[in-house]
């Protein structure tokens, strides 16, 4: 509030940064297999790189950015996508684990393999 | 005026499907998304959605392809017809995804002058304008002071 030196210094910056690319969410098929669960994630135009991928309480978490940009030059004649990031959040099944899960990408799509959590258990001698 | 010619399969373009592409963001930072699971994955037709850009020499076509490698996308071309067609097969030889398109070009182009790239699931296409299609200056003789020119086509820039 009385320190306008530094509000000012932080409007300037707001007005140098571009604007934020808008994110949108891939799509995401699944499917139960033996040994757990395979996720297949659509990231188009994504380098290996950019991807960024977590489990955090029970849910999978992705970012990732596009090389995908918007036409510059010439006529834009026919529009059936815009260019945008890929973001999104899954909430795993309670049987998978991140323990162990492996993925690949390739051709711009990501392929996560998830196992199963080791049943705890026991068995109970009877006498 | 382009037109796109909507591929045989544009009924099996269920939107649930393809909604993702398209959801916001924002809507999906508070909430988790449920996670379907499907019989199968890569089953049936896929939409390859396109943006296409046109200037006086050229055009260029992006077409989303994820899953689809550079040996598993064809191009075909005849004036300013483009047919791209995309399968994915599996070991035993059966087509597990696939989409086919055809694209109506403002103008005749080039065929063999197209460079065609596939990289990281995106099929870029560079289509140059036919050379005999291209607007030409003609001079006109006659006995004025000076030459008129003519443009065949008034689009020029």
């Amino acid at each position: 509030m009385t320190e306008t030196n530094n509000e000012n210094g932080t409007t300037a910056v707001a007005e140098t940064e571009a604007p934020a690319r808008r994110r949108v969410l891939p799509r995401a098929t699944s499917r139960a297999t033996d040994a757990g669960m395979e996720i297949q994630i659509e990231l188009p135009g994504v380098a290996r790189e950019s991807i960024e991928l977590n489990v955090e309480d029970g849910e999978l978490l992705l970012t990732a950015t596009t090389s995908l940009t918007a036409p510059k030059a010439g006529r834009t004649a026919h529009v059936e996508f815009r260019p945008a990031d890929f973001a999104g959040r899954w909430s795993l099944p309670e049987d998978v684990t991140a323990e162990g899960a492996s993925s690949t990408f390739e051709h711009g799509v990501l392929r996560l393999t998830l196992p199963h959590r080791e049943k705890a258990r026991h068995s109970i001698e009877v006498r | 005026m382009v037109l796109f010619d909507r591929d045989p399969f544009q009924l099996f373009r269920a939107t649930p499907a393809f909604d993702g592409l398209f959801c916001a963001a924002e809507q999906i930072a508070h909430r988790a998304s449920p996670l379907t699971r499907s019989a199968g994955f890569n089953t049936g037709a896929f939409d390859a959605p396109a943006n296409l850009t046109a200037t006086d020499s050229g055009a260029h076509l992006t077409v989303l392809v994820p899953g689809f490698g550079p040996n598993d996308v064809e191009v075909s071309a005849r004036r300013s017809v483009l047919l791209v067609r995309g399968a994915v097969k599996d070991a035993e030889g059966s087509t597990l995804r696939s989409f086919e398109r055809s694209f109506r070009l403002p103008f005749p182009i080039d065929v063999d002058a197209v460079v065609a790239r596939v990289e990281n699931g995106v099929l870029e296409l560079e289509l140059p304008r036919s050379e005999s299609d291209r607007p030409r200056t003609i001079r006109i003789e006659g006995a004025g002071p000076r030459d008129a020119e003519v443009l065949p086509e008034a689009d020029g820039e």
